[in-house]
């Protein structure tokens, strides 16, 4: 049994103020939560991009199925690609004392 | 604690020089230096003068550290990638020296200034000098960028001649497509290169090649990623 005799103690005035704000809370809650299930269920069903075979990406799964002796070369080169480096000439004003 | 910092600091992004100590002391200093000028602009009083004069001497001295601070960024940049050509980078880490010890020069002679004319000199001596940099950091960026290139390249290449010897893959029709990109790719790191070597001054103001260069990097880039692309599914095939 959950012990609420300390509730006597607290003035009536106060617990219908929490009573509301969590009634309104709980409202807003949900109204918030059927909304969103709405609009998710009115979204248009997206239509798939067409994907040019030339235009193609090795995906990260794609790697994984390259034959086990080629993997670890692959992996390397796929990791080496994707550095860049930094130009980062800072800019700075040549004409001062001009 | 000294683990997760290790880890933290492997992760993170470097930061880029634009937030370096010395940059921001340049920046500080450079921001003073536009406010002295307007309100000198406004009384031209002699304590104005004076003070604009003291921080020019201030921000010059900056300016030059950070422009050293950032060629030594360059130049510890450069050995990463410099066996892919080992002696056109160490010639610009060496131009590079050269001038941070100029810039290093510079920057102490700027506080010892003490009239207008000097400064005038100064800043003509300067912008001369400037051309020089400018060519020199602009090629020492696409000298490194077609280095770390230039070996993806290499390394796939060597791929390529694995996957020919393979008794795995038993096609070979892809071999002339394949070299024949590889081919491209050196081209265009070439050309890229060529506009570092183009003439770089005209009337006193530097004419950047860089954009020029970054284009034929970024088109070399992307023929790297079809190369590497065709190689890997060629391997795939192979497997089924």
């Amino acid at each position: 049994m959950i012990q609420l005799s300390f509730l006597k103690t607290i003035d009536k005035k106060y617990l219908i103020i929490i009573g509301l704000f969590i009634f309104f809370t709980l409202v807003l809650v949900l109204s918030t939560s059927i909304q969103n299930q709405k609009t998710q269920t009115n979204l248009p069903t997206p239509t798939p991009t067409p994907v040019l075979a030339t235009q193609k990406q090795p995906m990260t799964n794609d790697l994984n199925q390259v034959p086990t002796e080629f993997y670890e070369t692959v992996n390397k080169i796929n990791q080496n690609l994707k550095i860049t480096v930094q130009d980062d000439f800072p800019q700075i004003d040549s004409k001062i004392g001009f | 604690m000294l683990i997760l910092f290790f880890v933290l600091s492997l992760i993170l992004p470097q930061p880029s020089f634009a937030q370096s100590q010395e940059y921001f002391k340049y920046q500080e200093n450079y921001q003073i230096f536009i406010e002295k000028t307007n309100v000198n602009n406004t009384y031209h009083s002699i304590s104005t003068q004076k003070e604009l004069f003291e921080i020019t001497k201030k921000t010059l001295n900056t300016r030059e550290l950070a422009l050293k601070s950032y060629l030594n960024s360059l130049k510890t940049r450069l050995p990463q990638y410099q066996s892919a050509n080992p002696e056109a980078t160490q010639k610009l880490i060496d131009q590079l020296q050269q001038l941070e010890v100029w810039l290093d020069q510079k920057a102490q002679s700027a506080l010892t200034l003490n009239s207008d004319p000097d400064l005038k000199n100064y800043a003509l001596e300067f912008s001369t000098k400037y051309l020089e940099i400018q060519q020199a950091a602009y090629s020492s960026l696409v000298q490194h960028e077609v280095n770390q290139k230039t070996l993806v390249l290499n390394e796939l290449d060597t791929l390529a001649q694995l996957m020919k010897t393979s008794p795995s893959i038993k096609n070979q029709d892809w071999l002339p497509d394949i070299e024949a990109t590889s081919s491209q790719i050196k081209a265009k790191l070439s050309e890229s290169l060529l506009e570092t070597v183009s003439p770089q001054y005209n009337h006193q103001e530097f004419n950047s090649f860089y954009a020029d260069s970054k284009e034929y990097l970024n088109e070399a880039q992307q023929l790297l990623t079809k190369m590497f692309s065709n190689l890997t599914i060629i391997l795939i095939k192979s497997k089924s």
